[in-house]
């Protein structure tokens, strides 16, 4: 069981973004694979609780991309966008919009190499700081549900044993 | 378009003197005079300040009728590290699953090592 890297958000409120950072044990090359490959999403991007259903990339500027995810519990979500641009291995610039979200996001993914590690940047731009809090709190939202899919699946497992 | 409470916050903390203002709040209660003197407004705008503060519950103000001391209320700022809170637990479960993910992938040893894992070929 990894201790996993840390994570810093930095919510500017002078400003409509949310920094988020991270050190990853791998090198940018690979993380960048991971991030943009859909054999390699669809191992590791869904979130606990849920399964990745599609996964269609269409990495070059211009090119659209798609992911849908379904719950434990039978919902699903979409968040999908456009590759504004493709420096791989070093940095992508895409647009994401999650499903029920009126406007997309602009977000910047950035990989700095340090030693054997990677620094991971993710910059996310708004139109307003409106949509920026709607997005905080969608993110709570989805963070909230898998909490409660774990929850269920303690309790269906807990029965089970006293059955 | 909604104005909950959360926007509100993050509206009132995004002017500079607001800021200021709540620094200052931070270490005690403070009448409206004392606050306006480091900055270069006067105070009729230190006051339009504190009731944007005021408005999104980020301040209170007292009740005695020519003192009312300003004070700094902290409930708005928790909701608001609240949130970032979860949403930052969120995107570490992600960091974790991916790391965890490459660290397989580098010990199965895909491949020749060392190459990107998976792109076009396997």
């Amino acid at each position: 069981m990894s201790t996993g890297p840390d994570v810093t958000v930095v919510v500017p409120p002078a400003d409509d973004s949310v920094r988020l950072s991270g050190c990853i044990e791998s090198v940018p090359a690979n993380i960048f694979a991971a991030w943009t490959d859909p054999a390699h999403l669809v191992r590791w991007r869904a979130p606990r609780g849920f399964t990745m259903m599609r996964c269609d990339v269409h990495l070059n500027p211009g090119g659209q991309w798609r992911h849908v995810f379904l719950g434990s519990d039978g919902d699903e979500y979409g968040v999908g966008g456009v590759f504004l641009s493709v420096a791989s291995g070093r940095r992508l610039v895409y647009t994401e919009c999650l499903d029920g979200l009126p406007a997309p996001a602009t977000v910047a993914l950035d990989l700095e190499p340090e030693a054997e590690r990677t620094q991971l940047t993710m910059t996310l731009r708004y139109a307003s700081s409106a949509q920026r809090d709607a997005h905080l709190r969608l993110g709570s939202v989805v963070a909230q549900r898998m909490i409660l899919i774990d929850l269920n699946t303690y309790v269906r497992q807990r029965e089970t044993c006293a059955a | 378009m909604e104005t909950d409470s959360l926007s509100m916050t993050f509206a009132a903390l995004a002017d500079p003197t607001r800021r200021a203002i709540l620094m200052r709040l931070m270490e005690g209660e403070r009448p409206v005079k004392e606050l306006a003197e480091p900055f270069d407004i006067s105070p009729p705008a230190v006051t339009k300040h504190l009731k944007v503060l005021e408005k999104a519950g980020l301040v209170a103000r007292g009740r005695q009728a020519q003192w009312r001391p300003c004070r700094l209320e902290a409930g708005p700022l928790k909701e608001i590290s609240d949130w970032v809170e979860r949403y930052r637990r969120f995107w570490e479960q992600s960091f974790d699953r991916l790391e965890d993910y490459l660290k397989e992938l580098q010990s199965r040893g895909d491949g020749n090592d060392k190459t990107a894992p998976g792109r076009g070929k396997s």
